[in-house]
């Protein structure tokens, strides 16, 4: 049976999850899941010891034991790979065994990092080229992972925006719609949406803030 | 789902029993003896040699009487001066002594009383105060010993109404609906919250809300929650309206027909992208403004027409005049208004038309007319054309028509943009009358705005906004206060109409007519499948899902469901085995049960077929990851499902179950959420149907233009609206019981294996296990 009381409160713990060890910062990846056709010993060491890694940070969040928790991918192949992996960063779906609707959902990489919206965020974006000048990934790319790895039932609504100033400083914001599952009356009942800001410094973090939106002004002209 | 069903808490309370005013069963016992209410009483004389006597007085000589006499005292309240009728009900220490000498007729003091204050001094919460209290039972003999159930409900109503007692509103709310209202530890009841939802269930036929099938009563039981999941929604199942504590009567919903951009759109563009084309077509007019905003007072509004659409890329008539961005809903304006009828019959050439009420029109209009209702390109009597001026009932047209037209032809409006006219009076705060320069450039229900300029808009600091509710002559009467002065001279500017269009509704009213649509399809499911099943192609697996709903889905998709899908090695092109077929099967009917997501994070192998087919585009597979992905959001995105043979294919997070509708449904649904599961697609029909129920000027002929699509609205019209159920605010004189509604046989699973009743297995709404 599901629980959706449960499922609010594993989101709320990706939110409030305890930092993590330290980030490990700019710099060549040691790995490149990118690059499966040259897969090495070291590139299987990364992804097992990312893989790894997310399995015990889900667990704690789900406050299971680590071997209650599947995660996938199970391997290294870029077959099997989810869409959501941003260079050498791994995504990770990690779900309880006994109740697969459980989920955390994050990423890690070769060093074993792990990385969710709430902690090691610069990583993440080194992966996706914010500082570079040429981003591989757009402020929508962007935060549709950032949003996918809040959890199920979360979308980006609204414009999209990042912005890197030459010193390095930057923001990328958007919006968070949720609605919990289940019915809702009227159009499946009001979402909840958040304003998300990331701010980048120029020494490669990031940090996400997240506020709820302000109610849109207009009356109501029913 | 079967509803959990118990005796009504009232007993053998007759409110929907019988014919109003009709006594309830218990009454001949509690008032055996008494005066009937409302019949005349002599007041009794003043002794010579005394001092004026008082209520209280006289009730307190009465007491000494032995035995006293009930008919004497409640002769006394009745006989009494209000004044005093009203500091006796203030001292309330007298009242207790009174009751405990009257034995069985005890609580006929209170309704006495409570009558008195109600009906002489109009005082309802006073009067309320007498008779309240969370026993039902008990209060419920105060009303019976009160009045004829239109009495009590008048009286009921008028407390709601008060709303300066929170508590008092919520007990009469559930008396005059005849529900028991709960509430969860820490929550509070909002009286603004139950006065709206009793305004919107007063517009609903009152059969409806007080459904019943071969069980009783369907709604119950109201209740409000602090569930998290549930704090600021609403759901109904097992007889249960649940509102969320934080339920809003600011909330807005989207409803109607229309798209939204998938990316900004700059001044002057002339190209949009949007999500579905296939929601426009070449010729409509659209709106945009600000995010779901899109009436024409939204400073950044724009109106165009379409004149090419091409997949997601729709070309318009001109530049947009403003910036628009990501998710700016994109109305399809389908501007027609209300109709009148031909009081005169038309010749051919006939320049005038004589109909039944001018203020439905304004000069401008656009008018159409056929063959009795039939107003369609189509009809071989069809003229149309605008209204040029108005005098009374008589509109000057032009052109004139060809055909002649008779008595009761409909005349149907269709609205132009943005007419005004200035004020000719000044007007205050507060007030609710325009004097215009001329009344003919309005129409009953039109949206009027005043501002800061001729063109108001919201961000005007004295922005107003009403809906005309009747015009005389050159005023206009609106429906809400006006906010701030005005001065003459200032302009009163119609707002576009959007009719049918993508628009925001109160979601609070909105949900009270959807829960309600569940109540009545937990009363009458066998005909509300002839919506679900009959126009929408509903079919639903079992919840949770098994390998045989999985092959029936599969099934429906027809010879293409595999198309593409391969065995062995990824790029190998050997057509997919069976083995792999019942292994995709077993995945995917997995994942659904358990309620996982992506299918590709099930943590399966390389080497599993799913996997080893992720880029080939099987159908299959696409069409569960498109819901599984989103989880129970996939209705959000309905461009994504996947489609083939005529039906679109989803699967439910919530209800864990395979589901395929037909695809027409997605094109011409009311709302996103329609696609949710059956029961949704019928509820939000509902909630649309009599959307404009007790809006002026709209007549109940009228309910349901908001659905463009004839066979939904007409199948509402004539199987659940024409049932007769009478509205409930207005016949709580006819003691409008519908009676037992449920269908023979409805107990049966109808074809395609759907669930009857609530429609939606057996979670029905609920927040939750």
């Amino acid at each position: 049976m599901r629980t959706p009381a449960v499922i609010l409160a594993i989101a709320a713990s990706i939110i409030a999850s305890a930092a993590a060890p330290l980030a490990i910062l700019a710099g060549p990846a040691a790995a490149c899941p990118t690059c499966p056709e040259n897969k090495s010993a070291p590139m299987q060491d990364g992804f097992d010891k990312a893989h790894a890694s997310f399995r015990d940070h889900a667990a704690h969040v789900l406050k299971l034991s680590p071997d209650r928790v599947l995660v996938s991918p199970i391997e290294a192949d870029s077959s099997v790979q989810l869409d959501q992996r941003i260079g050498a960063a791994w995504a990770f779906y990690g779900s309880s065994k006994d109740h697969p609707n459980q989920q955390v959902r994050g990423w890690a990489i070769a060093d074993g990092t792990v990385i969710t919206p709430d902690q090691n965020l610069g990583l993440l974006l080194v992966e996706a080229g914010a500082w570079s000048g040429k981003p591989k990934l757009d402020a929508n790319a962007l935060a549709d992972r950032l949003v996918w790895a809040m959890g199920m039932n979360h979308r980006v609504v609204g414009s999209r925006s990042l912005h890197v100033d030459p010193n390095g400083t930057g923001t990328l914001s958007f919006q968070v719609s949720y609605r919990p599952p289940g019915p809702g009356g009227a159009g499946g009942g009001p979402d909840r949406v958040s304003q998300c800001t990331v701010t980048l410094t120029a020494d490669h973090h990031a940090r996400l803030a997240t506020t709820a939106a302000a109610a849109p002004a207009a009356p109501s002209f029913d | 789902m079967k509803q959990d069903r118990t005796a009504s808490p009232r007993g053998d309370h007759a409110a929907d029993a019988g014919p109003t005013g009709a006594p309830g069963p218990g009454k001949t016992t509690l008032t055996g003896g008494l005066p009937p209410v409302g019949a005349a009483v002599q007041a009794k004389p003043v002794a010579p040699g005394t001092g004026p006597s008082t209520l209280d007085s006289d009730l307190r000589a009465a007491m000494t009487a032995h035995p006293v006499d009930p008919v004497h005292v409640i002769a006394l309240i009745d006989a009494a001066p209000i004044a005093e009728v009203l500091a006796v009900a203030r001292g309330r220490a007298l009242i207790g002594q009174v009751e405990s000498h009257m034995g069985p007729q005890a609580d006929a003091v209170r309704a006495r009383l409570a009558r008195r204050i109600f009906t002489d001094a109009h005082q309802p919460v006073l009067a309320w105060s007498l008779i309240t209290g969370d026993d039902r039972a008990r209060r419920q003999r105060y009303l019976d010993l009160y009045g004829a159930v239109a009495e009590q409900r008048a009286f009921e109503d008028a407390v709601i109404t008060d709303g300066t007692n929170a508590g008092y509103v919520v007990r009469a709310l559930d008396s005059y609906w005849e529900v028991e209202a709960t509430r969860q530890p820490g929550a509070r009841w909002n009286a603004a919250v139950l006065q709206a939802m009793h305004r919107q269930l007063k517009l609903l036929p009152d059969g409806d809300v007080r459904a019943q099938d071969v069980n009783g009563r369907v709604w119950q039981t109201i209740v409000l929650s602090v569930d998290p999941t549930m704090i600021d929604r609403a759901a109904f199942g097992g007889g249960e309206f649940t509102v969320g504590a934080h339920a809003s009567t600011g909330f807005q919903q989207q409803m109607g027909y229309g798209t939204k951009l998938t990316a900004d759109a700059a001044a002057g563009a002339v190209t949009l992208t949007v999500n579905e084309g296939g929601r426009l077509a070449i010729g409509d007019t659209i709106a945009l403004g600000t995010g779901t905003q899109t009436l024409s007072v939204d400073p950044s509004y724009d109106r165009a027409t379409v004149t090419a659409v091409a997949g997601a890329t729709v070309t318009i008539g001109a530049g947009l005049a403003h910036a628009h961005h990501v998710d700016d809903v994109v109305a399809k304006i389908d501007a027609h208004g209300g109709s009148v009828k031909l009081a005169a019959a038309a010749a051919a050439s006939a320049a005038t038309l004589q109909v039944s009420d001018g203020t439905h029109f304004s000069v401008n209009d656009g008018f159409a007319i056929g063959t009795g209702s039939n107003v369609a390109t189509s009809d071989a009597s069809y003229d149309h054309g605008t209204v040029t001026a108005i005098a009374g009932n008589v509109l000057t047209i032009s052109p004139a028509v060809t055909h002649a037209h008779r008595v009761d032809d409909v005349v149907a409006r269709t609205v132009a943009v943005g007419n005004t006219s200035a004020l000719t009076a000044a007007v205050a705060v507060g007030a609710t009358t325009l004097a215009v320069g001329a009344g003919t450039s309005f129409a009953v229900n039109d949206m009027v705005a005043l501002g800061a300029s001729a063109n108001p808009t919201l961000t005007d600091a004295n922005f107003d906004w009403g809906r005309v509710s009747t015009i005389t002559g050159n005023t206009l009467t609106v429906h809400r206060a006006l906010g701030h002065v005005h001065a003459a001279g200032d302009v009163v500017r119609r707002m576009d109409e959007r009719g049918s269009g993508a628009r925001d509704v109160n979601w609070l009213n909105a949900t009270v007519r959807h829960e309600i649509a569940h109540a009545v399809d937990a009363a009458i499911p066998a005909v509300v499948t002839g919506f679900t099943i009959g126009l929408g192609g509903w079919w639903a697996g079992a919840d949770p899902a098994t390998e045989g709903d999985f092959d029936a889905w599969v099934a429906a998709m027809g010879a293409t469901a595999w198309t593409g899908a391969t065995s062995g090695a990824t790029g190998h092109t050997t057509p997919i085995t069976d083995a792999d077929k019942a292994k995709i099967r077993t995945a995917i009917t997995g994942a659904v049960a358990n309620g996982s997501g992506s299918l590709f994070a099930l943590g399966l192998p390389a080497a599993h077929p799913i996997m080893r087919n992720r880029a080939n585009n099987v159908p299959v597979i696409i069409a569960a990851e498109a819901c599984l992905s989103r989880g129970d959001n996939f209705y959000n995105n309905p461009e994504a499902l996947y489609a083939t043979g005529g039906k679109v294919f989803s699967i439910s997070n919530w209800y864990r179950n395979f589901m395929y509708h037909n695809e027409s449904i997605r094109a011409t649904r009311l709302s996103d959420y329609s696609l949710y599961a059956a029961a949704e697609f019928f509820a939000e029909s509902y909630t649309v149907f009599y959307e404009e129920a007790g809006r002026p000027g709209v007549t109940e002929t009228e309910y349901g233009r908001l659905i463009a699509d004839t066979n939904q609205r007409e199948w509402i019209r004539a199987n659940i609206h024409n049932r007769r159920m009478a509205p409930a605010g207005a016949v709580a004189a006819a003691g409008a019981g519908p009676g037992h509604e449920a269908a023979p046989g409805s107990g049966g699973e109808p074809a395609g294996g759907m669930q009857p009743g609530s429609g939606t297995g057996r979670k029905a709404h609920r927040s939750g296990p």
